[in-house]
C-alpha cells in the first residue's frame, strides 16, 4: 500500500481547503475503540465529509479508491463510490477494471461482487466476456470460495449464459472430486434450466448425470457430496431411490444374513440402502441403523436411533 | 462401550499406572463418559478410509491428525479438557479496552465488537461494569443513521447486521433509558427499505441479499416488537428456496449449503412463527445435512460438505440442535462429541480466548460462537408453543453428555444466541409500548 500522506491529503493532487474531516468514533468512548492510524482517520473522516454534503466529485472518487485501498470491506465507502461513478457518468468498463484489480488483493471480501453486480447492472450493453475469467483466476486460487461460485451462479442467470458451465464444474471436479462447491453449481447448472423451462427433466438429461455422478463414486465412494448429488437429483426429478439398489449394494452390502461385516465400502450408499428397504423390508432396514449407531457410524448413534424410530413407530 | 475401546481404555490406564496413579484415579472417575468417547473417537474417527488424495482429503488428514494428537496427549493424561475461565476472561478485558489500528478491517463491523464480547462475558456469567456498559450505550446509540438503522461505525449507512449485532449487544446492556432512545418509528421504515418484492432483504440500501440479512431484520423486528404482515409477507417462501438437495440453507436460491447461512435460514423461519418452520421447508433433510456436518474424529463441525471442521459452527451448525430438540422432541447430532472438540482443541491456553481449530489465533467471533455452542452441549431445550420467547431448558441429562460444574455456562436463548433472559425482556418491555 502506498498511500503517503503527500498522495491523497495535499493540494497538488486536490483541493481540500473548503472541507473539514468528521470524526469518525463517538467522543469518550475507549471502550473496544479501535486506534485509528492518522491516515484511517484523515482518509475516513474526509470521505464522511463528503459524503454528508452529498459531493459528487473528482476528489471524491478519489478519497474513495484511497479508503478502499485501506479498508476494503467498508461497506459505506463502496456505496459512496458507486453513487459517484453513476452521479459523474464514468465509464463503467474501466470501473469494472479498477474492481478487478482490487479483487485480485482481497480475495474474500464480498463487497466487491455485488459491486461489480451493481455496476453491470448499470451498463447497457454488458460483456460477460471480462467476467468469467476472472472467476477463473480466483477459484484456482481457492476452489471452494463461495462467493465466488455465487457471484457465478448470478452471473450465469444475468446473461442467461449456461453452455460453458458444465466443462466448468468438470474442471474442478477432475482436480478434487470432494469439491463440494462444484457439486452444487453443477446442480444449479442443471436445475435452475429446467426450472425456468417450466418442464421435467428430460431422461435423457438425468441418465447423463446419474452415469457421470456414479463414475465419480466409484473413484471416491465415501464422498459426501457426489452421494447427495445423486440422491438430489433422484428426488428433483421425481424418480425412485429403488431403482439404485443394485448400485448401492456394491459398496454396502452388509445387511443380507450371511454378509461380511468389514466388506463396507461407502456410508452413504448403505443410508441409501436402509431408505429402501425401509419400504419393502423393516427388519434389515433397522438392522441397518443399528449398525450404522453401534459400529460404523457411532457418532451420529442419537440420529441413526431417530431414523430407526421412524421406520418402526410409522 | 464397544470392546475394542475398552481395551484401549484398559492399556491406556495400564500405562499410566506408573506414572500417573493419582491423577488418573481422581480425574477419569470424575468425568468417565467424556474420556470413554474421547478414546471412541481417536479409534473410530478417520472420516476417510483409504480414499483418493485430493486437496480436500489432504487437509483433512493433516486436521485430523493435529487433533488426535491432542486427544492421545489428553488420554495418555488420563484428564478431560476443561474451560479455561480465568483465561477467557483475561482475554474478554483486554477486548474491552482500546483494539490496536490492525482492528480496522473491523471498522465497518463495530456493533458486533460489543455483542461478542459482552455476550460472551455473560455466557461466562462476568461482571460487566457500569462504565462499560455506560461507554457501550454511547456508542451504539452513536451508531443510529439518520435514514435509520445502526451503522457499522460512526456515520457509516444502516446495515442489517450492524443493526442486528446492536440490537443484540443492546439487549444486553438491561438498560431501558437507552431503549428509549433508539427510534423504532424509522427503524421500521428503513426496515420496510430494505424489504424486496421478492420476501428477501437486502442488508443495506444497494447491498447484498441472502438469508443472513433476512434473519437479521427479523430479530430486529421482532426484539423491537415490529413484526408486521407487510414487513414479512413472502419471507418464509423466499427462504424455502435456499434449501438446497442436501438439505441446508444457501445464501440465495441455488447457492451451496453453509453453517451460517443454514442457521439463519431455519431461525429466521421459527420467529416468522409456530407452524412456519415445519411447514415451509424439508424438516428431515435439514436433520440429516445437521448432523453429517460433525466430524468423525474431531466431533467438531464443518460448515459445508467436505470441508474442515472449525469452532464457529459449534453454534452456527450447533444451534441448530436446539431447534431440533424443540421440534423433534429426540436428541440429534452428539453433544459430547462437540464438547470434547471444544474444550479440547478450541481453547487458547496461553492468551485465553477461544478459536477456530488448533494452530489459529482466537478471536472475538470465535470467542463467543465457541462458547454458545458450549452452552448448547450443556443444555436441552423445549417450547410448549414453538415460539422464540417462550423457549426454556433444563441441564442436558448425564447419559448425553457429562458436565462438569467448573465448565457451567449461562443457558441461552439459541434462536438470537444469547444467554436466556435478555432477548425476552427487550421484547416485552417494546411489545408492552405497542399495545
Amino acid at each position: 500500500m502506498n498511500v503517503s500522506k503527500t498522495n491523497y491529503y495535499s493540494k497538488e493532487n486536490y483541493n481540500w481547503d473548503d472541507i473539514e474531516p468528521l470524526p469518525i468514533d463517538v467522543e469518550g468512548v475507549q471502550v473496544s475503540q479501535i486506534l485509528y492510524s492518522d491516515e484511517y482517520r484523515q482518509v475516513l473522516g474526509l470521505l464522511r465529509a463528503l459524503q454528508s454534503q452529498k459531493e459528487y466529485s473528482e476528489r471524491a472518487l478519489f478519497i474513495t479508491q484511497e479508503a478502499i485501498k485501506l479498508n476494503a470491506a467498508h461497506y459505506t465507502v463502496w456505496q459512496y463510490r458507486y453513487h459517484n461513478i453513476i452521479e459523474l457518468g464514468k465509464d463503467i468498463e474501466e470501473e469494472l477494471e479498477w474492481v478487478e484489480d482490487i479483487a485480485l488483493d482481497n480475495i474474500k471480501n464480498y463487497q466487491i461482487w455485488n459491486y461489480r453486480q451493481l455496476l453491470l447492472k448499470k451498463q447497457e450493453t454488458p460483456n460477460p466476456k471480462k467476467e468469467f475469467p476472472l472467476i477463473q483466476v480466483m477459484l484456482d486460487d481457492d476452489p471452494k470460495n463461495y462467493h465466488v461460485w455465487s457471484h457465478r451462479k448470478w452471473l450465469v442467470q444475468f446473461f442467461n449464459k449456461y453452455d460453458e458451465e458444465l466443462p466448468f464444474v468438470d474442471y474442478f471436479i477432475e482436480h478434487d472430486v470432494y469439491n463440494n462447491s462444484a457439486w452444487s453449481h453443477r446442480f444449479f447448472t442443471i436445475f435452475s434450466q429446467v426450472e425456468k423451462s417450466g418442464k421435467a427433466i428430460t431422461d435423457e438429461i438425468f441418465e447423463e448425470e446419474v452415469e457421470y455422478t456414479k463414475d465419480q463414486i466409484k473413484i471416491a465412494p465415501q464422498n459426501v457430496s457426489s452421494w447427495n448429488y445423486l440422491i438430489g437429483l433422484y428426488e428433483s426429478s421425481g424418480k425412485e431411490l429403488s431403482n439404485l439398489e443394485e448400485f448401492v449394494l456394491t459398496y454396502a452390502n452388509v445387511l443380507n444374513e450371511g454378509s461380511d461385516l468389514e466388506s463396507l465400502k461407502s456410508i452413504p450408499a448403505l443410508e441409501i440402502l436402509i431408505k429402501i428397504y425401509s419400504k419393502s423390508n423393516k427388519s434389515l432396514a433397522s438392522k441397518g441403523y443399528d449398525l450404522l449407531s453401534t459400529k460404523y457410524d457411532p457418532i451420529r448413534k442419537n440420529y441413526w436411533e431417530y431414523q430407526k424410530k421412524q421406520i418402526t413407530t410409522v | 462401550m464397544s470392546s475394542a475401546s475398552d481395551l484401549a481404555k484398559a492399556q491406556y490406564l495400564l500405562k499410566l499406572l506408573g506414572k500417573r496413579r493419582v491423577q488418573v484415579t481422581t480425574e477419569i472417575e470424575e468425568d468417565s463418559s467424556q474420556f470413554d468417547l474421547m478414546i471412541d473417537m481417536t479409534e473410530n474417527g478417520t472420516n476417510f478410509e483409504e480414499e483418493l488424495l485430493t486437496a480436500t482429503t489432504e487437509e483433512q488428514k493433516r486436521t485430523e491428525d493435529t487433533v488426535k494428537g491432542i486427544y492421545d496427549d489428553l488420554i495418555e493424561e488420563g484428564r478431560v479438557p476443561h474451560l479455561l475461565k480465568d483465561k477467557h476472561e483475561k482475554y474478554l478485558n483486554a477486548a474491552l479496552g482500546q483494539l490496536p489500528p490492525a482492528f480496522k478491517g473491523l471498522d465497518a463491523s463495530q456493533p458486533w465488537i460489543y455483542y461478542w464480547v459482552i455476550n460472551s462475558m455473560k455466557l461466562l456469567q462476568l461482571e460487566v461494569s457500569q462504565d462499560v456498559k455506560d461507554q457501550t450505550a454511547r456508542k451504539l446509540l452513536g451508531l443510529q443513521h439518520k435514514d435509520g438503522g445502526l451503522g457499522g461505525g460512526v456515520g457509516q449507512i444502516g446495515h442489517a447486521a450492524a443493526t442486528y449485532a446492536g440490537t443484540l449487544a443492546l439487549t444486553l446492556l438491561e438498560d431501558e433509558e437507552t431503549w428509549n432512545k433508539i427510534n423504532r418509528d424509522q427503524l421500521y421504515k428503513w426496515l420496510l427499505s430494505i424489504k424486496q418484492d421478492d420476501g428477501s432483504f437486502v442488508m443495506h440500501l444497494g447491498g447484498e441479499k441472502d438469508t443472513r440479512a433476512v434473519y437479521c431484520a427479523l430479530v430486529i423486528a421482532s426484539l423491537f416488537d415490529l413484526l408486521t404482515p407487510e414487513l414479512t409477507k413472502g419471507t418464509a417462501e423466499w427462504l424455502a428456496k435456499c434449501q438446497t438437495y442436501e438439505g441446508g440453507f444457501g445464501g440465495v436460491p441455488y447457492d451451496e449449503a453453509h453453517g451460517g447461512y443454514t442457521f439463519c435460514g431455519a431461525a429466521a423461519l421459527v420467529i416468522l412463527g409456530k407452524d412456519v418452520f415445519t411447514k415451509t421447508i424439508n424438516v428431515e433433510k435439514l436433520v440429516k445435512w445437521t448432523v453429517v456436518r460433525q466430524l468423525r474424529l474431531e466431533g467438531g463441525f464443518s460448515g459445508r460438505s467436505n470441508k474442515l471442521v472449525d469452532g464457529c459452527y459449534s453454534f452456527w451448525v450447533g444451534g441448530l440442535i436446539p431447534i431440533f430438540d424443540i421440534f423433534l422432541d429426540h436428541e440429534t447430532a452428539s453433544r459430547a462429541g462437540l464438547q470434547n472438540y471444544i474444550l479440547g482443541c478450541c481453547q487458547n491456553e496461553q492468551m485465553g480466548g477461544l478459536r477456530d481449530k488448533p494452530g489459529k489465533y482466537p478471536d472475538f467471533y470465535h470467542t463467543n460462537y465457541v462458547l454458545l455452542g458450549l452452552t448448547v452441549v450443556q443444555n436441552k431445550f423445549k417450547s410448549d408453543d414453538f415460539t422464540p420467547y417462550t423457549i426454556s431448558s433444563e441441564p442436558s441429562d448425564h447419559s448425553v453428555v457429562s458436565v462438569e460444574g467448573c465448565d457451567k455456562l449461562d443457558t441461552i436463548n439459541p434462536i438470537f444466541g444469547l444467554p436466556k433472559g435478555y432477548a425476552e425482556r427487550f421484547h416485552s418491555f417494546f411489545a408492552t409500548k405497542t399495545k
